[in-house]
């Protein structure tokens, strides 16, 4: 056995140890437990954002910029101001001039008014909100709103943008006065030898120009309120919203607000309608404007909801929208040597703060599943009239990993090897786990190559007599439709660290010097840890303080799960209430596919704890040793009294009750010392743990170290999964259908294979729309062309293929729980793997995938050039 | 053009929303979809797009269908209306909603109303839908968490459900 | 998106829709509510008065007669859909109503609803056109038909004037006898929330489909979103017909369709997409049509 083998063993072996030491017995996690969300959901008793209506609230609507580019010379508010409903109309002037602060950009020395300053820098920029009695009237008096606009030349193309004089913010970021508002370089290795040496080098362009994005159906809304005169411990603002992570990322808002933390509640609804990411940078503008309009107006509730058009069209929406230039060197034999990935990726008007990491995290993948040692990875962040880009599920990994496969089909082509040959001779082998990529992330666990057979075998009957029987795919090329096939695996990174998420705040040369592991310590690396907290309650339920926000995920279903099987009861003695951002601990909330895992780390580490401490206080109570208790399932038991004397009658009691129950125990808790108190301090409490699982990667210090001193993305999560989509292609139109999609998903040890499937469904429906038809097309004078679902072609029931889906489960290495994380499934695999199939399918007419979304004119487009099908016999 | 600053024309209306006779004097511009939710509190009605393409406004308005954001609230004057949540019984969930729980049909729950109202529709015309009888007639709905995979599934067994209990009370 | 205050009337008679017309300025119709409200409540629409049709049920109704068949302009897409007479005499038009949206779409939807916004993607124009309708539009002086070739007169655009108001189609029957006559109506669109990109109506009807390779006695062919008006393509139908539908014939079809298409670019479809896409859709068009008037 190799030492890697043996570390892994170890560490595989650690995590099923703790599972079977665990007293209580595994009862809930692993099945398919029914959520608890769902009854409150489908009896309209959950609040959405949407649905409160404070009495007293007035409503907003924004006056918003018609053009893509161009100076205010005037904003008359007159008119506005006379409506008799009219209750405010704010500019950026009346912002500002009460002391409240730009909004966070992702880029160091950028800044973002919530409101217009002087310009407007794309089609739907809010220029000023009217606050009024109802929405109606509030859309009335923003149309009373005049503004003057001398219009400006549009940007709208990357390539022309980063070299353009015409700069949208030249005073901002550190290439001012450039539109390329970040970039770096990495080397890793020494690509440059590497491809001087090589037998072939491949280099070929790639868009993933679609900006396909999240569209949760909940747009993103906020109702702020203003305390004019907050008692001593009440917040200034409070703020009710559909915010994503609220814990942590409510320093956009309070920082816009210009507040101490403590003056600013964010509270946000126990699910949210959907997010996906986005809702992280989409709706903290509206926190803000609402909160200050309402001091504005002197502490009335002011709600705004932002409607579909408005979304669509400047909502800060969309996501991704890169060029690629990318090479890969490779040997004669199919071994690929080097990689070198540059790309510009348009982010619009702002680089919105974290949403810029999205170039960033793919550097921990930035081999894919291959084992390939030197790298270059390039990135420039471009600033366009395009509307400002927000996170999405996958995180900019999705279009890096569709790059990777059609370069791997190239270099198929040119070697004449078998597509899947050539890939199983470049996966990582098992045996070489834990692997330390290029970037020095490390991937924890996986046997790549069997997974892919694995998911081959599950497709061998369809070729004979099934879907890709020789024959019926020789029938339909005749007929025009080009039936393909092909495997595809691809990573689904999770679980990234904190640290480098500010690397884009650090001036560049610091990022090479300090950012070293000769200059910086490890201790310096930041790091947020998973927090969890639990008390029982008098009548034994147990109430877990999440700090994570759900939208749709089933936190207080996996939360209940966890904590039942450690303590031995069941979900329904779990109590998960909704917490605000100032009642728990921060956490990094629902991004990198985090929650599952985490919590379930964090769980395990807090059943622990506080089985231990119930564990002292029943010693205590039976005036025995801890080493003769056991926690058992929902309480403590008495193993033994040897060697006790009960020193009076009362003792002597005590004793003979051998087991006590949690709300035994919780009352036992409370009485002690200070008598019958109910009122504590939770500090004191035994039957109250609060409890840290610290960051994956820090945990791991002896594989992440390096990648952490320098500030990298470390992603110690890697789920992944094989797919062969079957797809069909008609020549003449240009349509793709999808027949079927056969798939193997490993995500780690599961907790709940039902929501796990979910997650599976919903995000390959996602990966679906992102290959084949979401687009947030552009004019060339930068008008958007997706405002509406008729053109934002968001998948329909109408689009589900068949799929069969394997679940595979290769335990985390790195995490307590062994879970890794499966939230950005589907998005991740699927574009690149229909992708893959489709090249298959038009090998014969010599046509590859170079753009997404594979829309029909385009896949139409790409066969004229080629010279066209021969015409399909007639029948 | 009106003047809308002061003197908007409005109208007095009466609706029966899931059983409860509502009349309100409104503005002939307000939708329906707002109607429900504002003056009805019937917020299970959920604004997905306002304008007609996803379907979380789903309602029914004498026994069909409607997007009640296509709708303004006066047209729907004197109609019974019903939402998702009178489908519930009493305190337990209605045969449908009790599919979409069982099979996990709804994650963020936003579009959940919408299709439950289309799944009611569908099956009262058609109590034994085929697979592609349930695509055709859940296709004005959009939903973007699931995949639709768990939906088809909750409405094949919603048909179920309800089929046992018209059985069993003998209905046909 | 909300919509400006109007004023709404809901009239239960055409004689009293005419004369609310008449009274007001700025008055806008309102059927199925499925076009105009999205107009209205982005204020691209801002009427001062809105009169509903709903309450006019007189203009619901399938009228099947000797030689023709007539609808009213209130019928809505469902009822298009379901109607025996209409899938009996020209299937094609229940076809391109069940292929509007989706179920609750078609609920309130209308014909009439449909002709008047006259949508260059619209299913209806396209397939009225094709069976060569006739509208009937009503003013307070009466009622007056018009030939479809003739209603739709530019984007959006259509022969109703001020105060006029779409009444009904009536479609001759006679063209198309049962047991050899063929339709087909083909749309190119991935969801069905949206518009098409493109779409065919194709009608062959045959001499003797009993026979070898029957003859082609008269062909339809209209195409949606493939100009700012239902496209027609007279010289195409010519080129098939006396013919036994041959690839030739096909062929030199598809040539003049392409030649007479005159698409806008739009996103995921650009003009030169949509024209080659023409080509092939009058091949399928026709080409279904023809198997269909030989299969029955």
């Amino acid at each position: 056995m190799s030492q890697a083998e043996e570390s892994k063993a170890e560490r595989v072996k650690e995590v099923e140890d703790h599972i079977s030491n665990q007293p209580t017995p595994q009862n809930y996690v692993g099945s398919e437990v029914r959520r608890k969300e769902d009854e409150k959901i489908l009896k309209d008793h959950r609040e959405y954002v949407q649905d409160r209506n404070p009495p007293d609230a007035l409503h907003a609507a924004y006056v918003r910029s018609p053009h893509a580019h161009a100076e205010i010379t005037d904003i008359d508010t007159s008119a506005a101001e006379e409506h008799d409903e009219c209750k405010l109309v704010m500019t950026v002037d009346d912002y500002r001039d009460a002391g409240y602060a730009p909004m966070l950009c992702g880029i160091q020395e950028w800044a973002e008014w919530p409101l217009a300053d002087g310009k407007v820098t794309y089609v739907g920029q809010c220029v000023a909100m009217v606050v009024a009695t109802d929405r109606y009237v509030a859309e009335d008096i923003a149309d009373l709103v005049e503004v003057e606009y001398e219009r400006l030349d549009p940007l709208v193309d990357v390539m022309e943008a980063r070299d353009s004089d015409n700069v949208l913010y030249p005073e901002m970021g550190p290439n001012a006065p450039s539109n390329v508002a970040f970039d770096e370089t990495f080397e890793l290795g020494d690509p440059d030898g590497v491809f001087e040496e090589a037998d072939h080098v491949i280099e070929k362009e790639f868009d993933w120009e679609s900006r396909a994005s999240g569209v949760p159906l909940e747009t993103p809304s906020a109702l702020g309120t203003c305390n004019m005169n907050p008692e001593d411990g009440e917040e200034k603002f409070h703020v009710w919203s559909n915010q994503q992570l609220h814990t942590w990322a409510d320093v956009a808002i309070y920082a816009a607000l210009d507040q101490p933390r403590e003056e600013v509640r964010v509270e946000v609804p126990l699910t949210a309608g959907g997010s996906y990411g986005t809702k992280h940078a989409t709706v903290y503008r509206h926190a803000v404007l609402t909160a200050v309009a309402s001091e504005m107006v002197g502490g009335n509730p002011v709600k705004y909801v932002e409607d579909r058009i408005e979304d669509l069209q400047g909502g800060d929406s969309a996501s991704t929208d890169r060029h690629y230039k990318a090479k890969i060197a490779f040997n004669d034999d199919g071994e690929i040597l080097a990689n070198d990935f540059w790309l510009a990726d348009n982010f619009g008007a702002f680089p919105r703060f974290i949403c810029t990491n999205q170039v960033l995290k793919p550097l921990a993948i930035v081999n894919g599943p291959y084992d390939v040692e030197h790298a270059r990875y390039e990135y420039e962040i471009v600033c366009t009239n395009k509307m400002p880009q927000t996170s999405y599920r996958g995180f900019g990994t999705p279009a890096h990993s569709w790059v990777w496969e059609m370069l791997m089909d190239e270099a198929a082509d040119v070697l004449d090897m078998d597509p899947t040959e050539i890939r199983l001779k470049n996966y990582i082998d098992e045996e070489d786990m834990p692997y330390k990529t290029p970037s020095a992330n490390v991937y924890g666990e996986g046997d790549y190559a069997k997974t892919v057979r694995k998911v081959w075998d599950l497709v061998e009957d369809e070729k004979d007599g099934g879907l890709l029987d020789p024959d019926r795919v020789e029938e339909l090329r005749e007929e025009g439709i080009y039936r393909g096939s092909g495997s595809a695996l691809v990573l689904e990174p999770g679980l990234g660290c904190y640290d480098y998420h500010t690397r884009q705040f650090i001036p560049r040369d610091e990022l090479a010097t300090y950012y070293t592991p000769e200059n910086r310590d490890f201790s310096d690396v930041v790091t947020m840890a998973e927090p969890l907290e639990a008390y029982i309650r008098t009548d034994g339920k147990v109430v877990v303080k999440i700090s994570s926000d759900d939208q749709g995920q089933g936190h207080q279903t996996i939360a209940s799960q966890m904590l039942a099987d450690e303590l031995g009861i069941t979900p329904d003695d779990v109590v998960v209430p909704q917490q605000d951002n100032l009642d728990v601990a921060s956490d990094v909330g629902s991004a990198s596919s985090r929650m599952a895992t985490v919590m379930s780390s964090a769980a395990i580490g807090l059943g622990e704890k506080l089985r231990g401490q119930l564990e002292e206080l029943a010693a205590d109570h039976w005036g025995i040793d801890t080493e003769q208790v056991e926690f058992d399932e929902g309480g403590v038991k008495q193993l033994s009294t040897e060697g006790v004397e009960p020193v009076d009658k009362r003792h002597a009691e005590r004793l003979e009750q051998e087991f006590l129950t949690l709300t035994e125990l919780v009352h036992i808790d409370k009485m002690m010392e200070t008598g019958d108190s109910h009122f504590k301090p939770q500090a004191e409490l035994k039957t109250y743990a609060y409890y840290e699982y610290p960051d994956v990667a820090y945990e791991n210090r002896e594989y992440f170290e390096e990648a952490m001193i320098r500030k990298r993305p470390t992603y110690p999560s890697i789920s992944f999964a094989a797919n062969v989509p079957i797809v069909d292609v008609d020549v003449e139109t240009g349509e793709i259908e999808i027949q079927k999609i056969y798939s193997v998903r490993d995500s780690g040890r599961i907790i709940n294979p039902m929501i796990v499937e979910g997650q599976h469904h919903g995000g390959i429906m996602q990966g679906i729309g992102a290959a084949l038809q979401e687009e947030f097309g552009y004019s060339e004078d930068g008008q958007p062309q997706s405002t509406t679902f008729f053109d934002m072609m968001l998948p329909s029931i109408e689009n589900l293929p068949e799929l069969e889906i394997e679940k595979q489960e290769t335990w985390s290495v790195f995490s307590k729980s062994g879970a890794k994380g499966v939230g950005e499934t589907g998005i991740m695999d699927i574009p690149a793997s229909l992708a893959h199939s489709v090249n298959d399918a038009l090998k014969p007419l010599d046509v590859t995938v170079e753009e997404m979304p594979m829309t029909p004119n385009r896949v139409r487009s790409w066969i004229r050039d080629a010279g066209d099908a021969p015409a399909p016999a007639d029948d | 053009m009106i003047d809308n600053t002061s003197d908007r024309p409005t109208q007095e209306i009466t609706l029966t929303v899931n059983g409860n006779e509502i009349t309100e004097e409104v503005e002939p511009r307000h939708k329906l979809s707002d109607f429900l939710r504002y003056r009805a509190d019937e917020t299970d009605v959920r604004v997905g797009c306002e304008h007609g393409a996803c379907g979380a406004c789903t309602v029914e308005v004498d026994g069909k269908n409607v997007k009640s954001c296509m709708l303004f609230a006066v047209q729907a004057d004197g109609s019974e209306v019903l939402t998702s949540k009178a489908l519930n019984d009493d305190d337990e969930l209605g045969p449908i909603q009790e599919a979409f729980h069982e099979n996990h049909a709804l994650q963020c729950g936003f579009c959940t109303s919408g299709f439950i109202m289309a799944t009611k529709e569908l099956l009262e015309e058609n109590p034994d839908p085929d697979r592609e009888e349930i695509v055709e007639g859940l296709s004005d709905n959009i939903c973007r968490c699931t995949g639709y995979v768990n939906i088809i599934k909750a409405v094949e067994d919603a048909a179920d459900r309800i089929d046992t209990v018209s059985q069993a009370t003998g209905d046909d | 998106m909300k919509s400006e205050p109007f004023v709404y009337h809901s009239p239960s008679s055409v004689e009293e829709v005419v004369s609310l017309m008449n009274e007001h300025d700025h008055a806008e119709l309102v059927a199925g509510n499925q076009s105009l409200a999205i107009q209205m409540n982005n204020r691209l629409a801002t009427p001062d008065h809105l009169i509903d049709l709903n309450g006019v049920d007189e203009l619901a109704y399938v009228d099947e007669r000797d030689g023709e068949i007539e609808i009213g302009a209130m019928t809505t897409h469902k009822t298009i859909a379901n109607s025996d007479a209409i899938d009996r005499t020209v299937p094609i038009l229940a076809e391109a109503a069940q292929q509007i949206a989706g179920p609750s779409v078609r609920n309130v939807g209308t014909l009439g609803g449909g002709i008047g916004e006259a949508d260059p993607a619209g299913n209806y124009p396209t397939v009225l056109t094709a069976l060569d309708a006739t509208i009937t539009i009503t003013s307070e002086s009466g009622d007056r038909d018009v030939g479809v070739d003739e209603f739709f007169i530019a984007y959006m655009m259509t022969e109703v004037g001020e105060n006029e108001m779409i009444t009904g189609a009536t479609v001759p029957t006679d063209p198309f006898p049962i047991g050899r006559t063929g339709m087909s109506f083909l749309e190119l669109k991935r969801v069905p929330h949206t518009w098409p990109k493109l779409s065919a109506a194709g009608i062959v009807r045959v001499d003797d489909p009993t026979r070898d390779d029957p003859t082609v006695e008269e062909a339809r062919l209209t195409f949606a979103n493939a100009s700012d008006t239902p496209l027609r393509v007279e010289a195409a139908e010519s080129a098939v017909e006396g013919t036994s539908l041959t690839d030739d014939a096909l062929e030199e079809a598809a040539e003049i369709a392409m030649d007479s298409a005159d698409p806008a670019d739009e996103m995921q479809a650009e003009a030169e997409y949509k024209e080659e896409q023409v080509g092939i859709f009058t091949k399928r068009a026709l080409r279904e049509a023809y198997d269909r008037a030989l299969d029955q």
